[in-house]
């Protein structure tokens, strides 16, 4: 992957060694500008919540577990500063937290807007913890292992949140009604061809 | 085996529905994906990339 002028190539066929993961941070830089835009509404935001994770990761870079995922480090560190961040933010100004946890329907981004500004819409609208599991999974195919690691929560938690958020979204969506419908007819169809008649589901 | 909790015993939606949501999600991936990442995002990233260089380094030094 080249780009522009001052941009570093990314060899993507780098691997660890260990788990045969890609570990080039440069390639995972997209995936936590994606989950960084899960907490805050403001894309230059959530590129200073990369950034204090990526500094975080240097830091802290003798408390990464070779075999890990780099990403779901990655994506660790970002949610804990993040919510450090909220409860730093909530004790110096209630109320005053620019992200979505607290402002939960927000402007989208030009570039999230001009490729589906429906779904973005329906995404923001969820809580943040329903948001950040489907970002997680849904969006950039973390485990759900790993997304209970991340999330600091139960696996099955994870499922019913996931679950719970698809079907928000596609309700938002108002795809969910209508997939019903049809999923209804279709059983109210094979009903009355089996029995002859129409019975309540 | 995972541990349930009280409210995943709701209803799953279909898979294709699942599979619906997912795709429209990896269309704004892969929006970010086509956006110029800042300078210092680049940088720092590479910082990084070199610290887990040396780090595999002095751990396998052969």
């Amino acid at each position: 992957m080249g780009q522009s002028a001052g941009v570093i190539d990314v060899n993507v066929n780098q691997l660890d060694g260990q788990n045969g993961e890609v570990d080039s941070v440069v390639a995972l830089i997209p995936a936590l500008r994606a989950f960084a835009r899960s907490f805050c509404r403001n894309p230059n935001d959530a590129d200073d919540l990369v950034q204090e994770t990526l500094v975080k990761a240097i830091a802290n870079i003798d408390k990464y577990e070779e075999g890990t995922r780099l990403k779901s480090w990655l994506f660790t560190i970002m949610r804990n500063t993040f919510y450090t961040r909220i409860r730093v933010s909530k004790r110096e100004a209630p109320g005053d937290a620019d992200c979505v946890a607290s402002q939960p329907i927000v402007l989208a981004t030009q570039e999230w807007t001009l490729r589906g500004q429906e779904v973005e819409a329906a995404i923001e609208r969820l809580s943040p913890s329903h948001r950040e599991v489907l970002v997680l999974i849904g969006m950039q195919g973390v485990s759900y292992e790993e997304a209970a690691e991340i999330c600091g929560c139960a696996i099955g938690t994870v499922k019913s949140r996931l679950n719970r958020a698809r079907g928000a979204v596609l309700e938002m969506l108002g795809e969910q009604s209508a997939g019903a419908l049809v999923e209804s007819s279709e059983w109210l169809a094979g009903e009355a061809s089996a029995s002859g008649r129409v019975s309540p589901r | 085996m995972a541990t349930m909790t009280p409210d995943e015993d709701e209803a799953r939606m279909e898979p294709q529905q699942e599979a619906g949501v997912d795709d429209r999600l990896g269309t704004l991936l892969e929006a970010i994906e086509g956006e110029r990442v800042p300078e210092r995002l680049l940088k720092l990233a590479e910082m990084l990339q070199n610290e887990l260089s040396l780090r595999r380094q002095r751990r396998r030094p052969n």
